[in-house]
């Protein structure tokens, strides 16, 4: 059980690194990661031009359980939005801003089997 | 890209066209969404769509796929739209294209087949008079719409035979309407008029019934036949016509009353609901109106059978179909009209213990009881019954007799040959009108179609004087005197017409 949660932690880590890598090829700049707002999290929050983006990076390691994009449900986005608006709240932030969600396959030897970019969901 | 597929939408028997959008776009998360005020047998569409295109072995695509059920103000109802939606889909998927001037209609099962789905001849009717020319529905519920000639109807069992088809890989043949001399299906009966011994007044009121589709009231006591009789009434009417054929059928079409694999109704319709029915049951509702009983009983026979036992609130509801021939049932969101043209036919004990009047059996009611009894079935529906017959128990000695041998009753072949020709004579009578029977004459048409001669005049009137009847007895009478008179193929009316027509109203022996 232990090892199971570590390696989803894992797997969860190197989706994130692979969405960073991502957006920073695409001109985003990234600044910070895995920030906690109260009991949940936003995994990457980056900005491009005069635009802050919420990041949620949804990972799995096959299609066997459905697809990463089944996960993210009416209400995962609701809280998503939630969240992002607290963390403009509490820092009193007053810019335009998105949530984005990207979703990746890492199959075996971490290769990248699927990838989307889901842009202002 | 959008991809627009034509179906339907009813209310009650009618129908409008509905535009079926299926847009799968190339930008956002994945979603799958039915808009178009849909209830909650089209919104769960979604996950049988899902769920058959996968099983049928076809990705589902990952892409934001939104349905726009338009007019979009108009509530859809009903499961039906699983086909032209996921026909939407597969035509992006499978990259087909769907023909113009085609119909989509059919629920889906988890595993990719079609069901057989109510309201496929309301379908095929309404693509008919858009002029649309193929009309896809299941397999099953073909035989119901190649009723409607003039339009292909394309029977799919699945959807792998359906993507074929249209890749043109296999081809799916439209179906045929049966021959018509499969169409004229042997009548099922249950009791043939031969098999009654005895009860020759009543047998004689089922007939006039019969002939001029007017309502009968049986009262006896308990065992004497009145349920046996009513049954044997579909015996004796005249096969259902063409147009009389589609409009039962519609009813039951619509209201999920055809087996798969059913065609058109040819046999008269005998509804015997029990007396616990509610009364949205027996004449229809629901928020979404479905019919009820008097509506499925259309063109043929609705028996009551213990009368007195219905609750009144349910027989007060009969009054205005009985009148009417219709019902219209009005709800916040549609307002629909149901057919109800039957021939009612009521039965009742003549007491509490059954047994009044009775040449066997002393009768243990009290005066109060009887009265309290007779109560709950007088008013105004009653006047509104055309024909009241006793039925009287039958002498077990001569029904002993009669089982031995010959000479037989006739046989309810032999009186509908009868009737259907009474029948003939009246609707050379209302040609020019609205109506086919006796029974259904308004004040006006009674006198535009009804001389008599001044003999039967000055009976009339002074039956009506000793009687004390009602003035709508007197025009009761008159149609009764009519209808018996077709049955004797007079052309006048003639006073022992009237003199028969007198025995069956009530108050008067």
């Amino acid at each position: 059980m232990k090892s199971d949660s570590r390696e989803r932690v894992m797997l969860g880590r190197s989706g994130e690194d692979i969405a960073e890598k991502y957006l920073k090829g695409r001109g985003y700049r990234i600044i910070r990661r895995n920030i906690s707002v109260g009991h949940s999290d936003i995994d990457i929050l980056a900005e491009k031009g005069d635009v802050l983006v919420f990041v949620e990076v949804r990972t799995r390691s096959s299609s066997k359980h459905g697809m990463p994009e089944e996960s993210l449900s009416w209400r995962k986005l609701s809280q998503m939005r939630k969240t992002a608006g607290i963390y403009l709240a509490i820092n009193r932030i007053r810019k335009r801003s998105r949530i984005d969600a990207v979703c990746i396959i890492v199959g075996r030897d971490d290769k990248v089997t699927y990838f989307r970019h889901y842009t202002g969901i | 890209m959008l991809i627009k597929v034509t179906s339907v939408s009813f209310s009650g028997l009618s129908t409008i066209k509905i535009d079926v959008e299926v847009n799968i776009a190339e930008r956002g998360l994945p979603t799958f969404d039915i808009i178009g005020l849909p209830n909650k047998a089209v919104a769960e569409s979604k996950e049988r769509v899902r769920t058959a295109l996968i099983n049928t072995g076809i990705s589902f695509p990952m892409r934001k796929i939104t349905v726009n059920l338009a007019p979009g103000d108009v509530p859809k109802d009903g499961a039906f739209y699983d086909l032209p939606i996921a026909a939407g889909i597969l035509s992006e998927t499978e990259c087909f294209e769907i023909p113009g001037s085609t119909l989509f209609f059919g629920e889906l099962s988890l595993d990719g087949s079609l069901r057989h789905t109510k309201g496929a001849l309301l379908a095929a009717l309404f693509a008919k008079e858009q002029k649309i020319k193929k009309i896809f529905v299941p397999d099953e519920s073909a035989n119901e719409a190649t009723v409607v000639g003039g339009i292909e109807v394309y029977p799919v069992k699945t959807l792998r035979q359906l993507i074929s088809y249209f890749k043109s890989e296999t081809a799916i043949f439209p179906a045929h309407s049966e021959s018509s001399t499969e169409k004229r299906e042997h009548i099922r009966v249950e009791f043939d008029m031969s098999e009654i011994m005895g009860q020759e007044q009543a047998k004689r009121a089922l007939e006039i019934a019969a002939a001029g589709g007017h309502n009968l009231l049986m009262t006896g006591s308990p065992g004497a036949g009145k349920t046996m009789l009513a049954r044997a009434l579909p015996g004796i009417l005249p096969l259902l016509n063409d147009e009389e054929s589609l409009e039962v059928t519609k009813i039951y079409s619509s209201s999920g009353n055809i087996p798969p694999g059913g065609s058109l109704i040819r046999s008269r319709p005998f509804r015997s609901p029990h007396h616990i029915i509610s009364q949205a049951g027996l004449v229809g509702g629901g928020s979404h109106p479905q019919p009820g009983e008097i509506s499925l009983a259309h063109r043929g026979v609705l028996f009551l059978d213990e009368f007195n036992e219905f609750p009144r609130s349910v027989i007060e509801a009969l009054r205005q179909p009985v009148e009417d021939g219709r019902l219209t049932i009005s709800r916040s969101l549609e307002r629909v009209t149901y057919p109800s043209r039957f021939i009612l036919v009521a039965a009742a004990n003549p007491c509490p213990c059954g047994y009044l009047n009775d040449s066997t059996k002393e009768c243990t009611c009290t005066r109060k009881e009887i009265s309290r009894y007779r109560k709950k079935l007088s008013g105004p529906i009653l006047d509104r019954i055309d024909l009241h017959v006793e039925v009287p128990v039958v002498d077990i000695k001569k029904l002993a007799e009669s089982l031995k041998g010959p000479p037989r009753p006739e046989s309810s072949e032999k009186i509908r040959e009868r009737i259907t020709s009474a029948r003939e004579i009246q609707k050379k009578r209302f040609s020019g009108e609205e109506i086919h029977t006796n029974s259904e004459m308004k004040n006006r048409l009674i006198r535009k179609y009804i001389k008599l001669d001044n003999e039967s005049r000055a009976l009339l009137l002074h039956a009506s004087k000793s009687f004390s009847l009602s003035a709508r007895s007197y025009l009761k009478i008159i149609k009764i005197s009519r209808t018996i008179a077709d049955l004797a193929e007079s052309e006048k009316i003639k006073t022992e017409h009237i003199a028969e027509a007198l025995q069956y109203r009530p108050g008067i022996a």
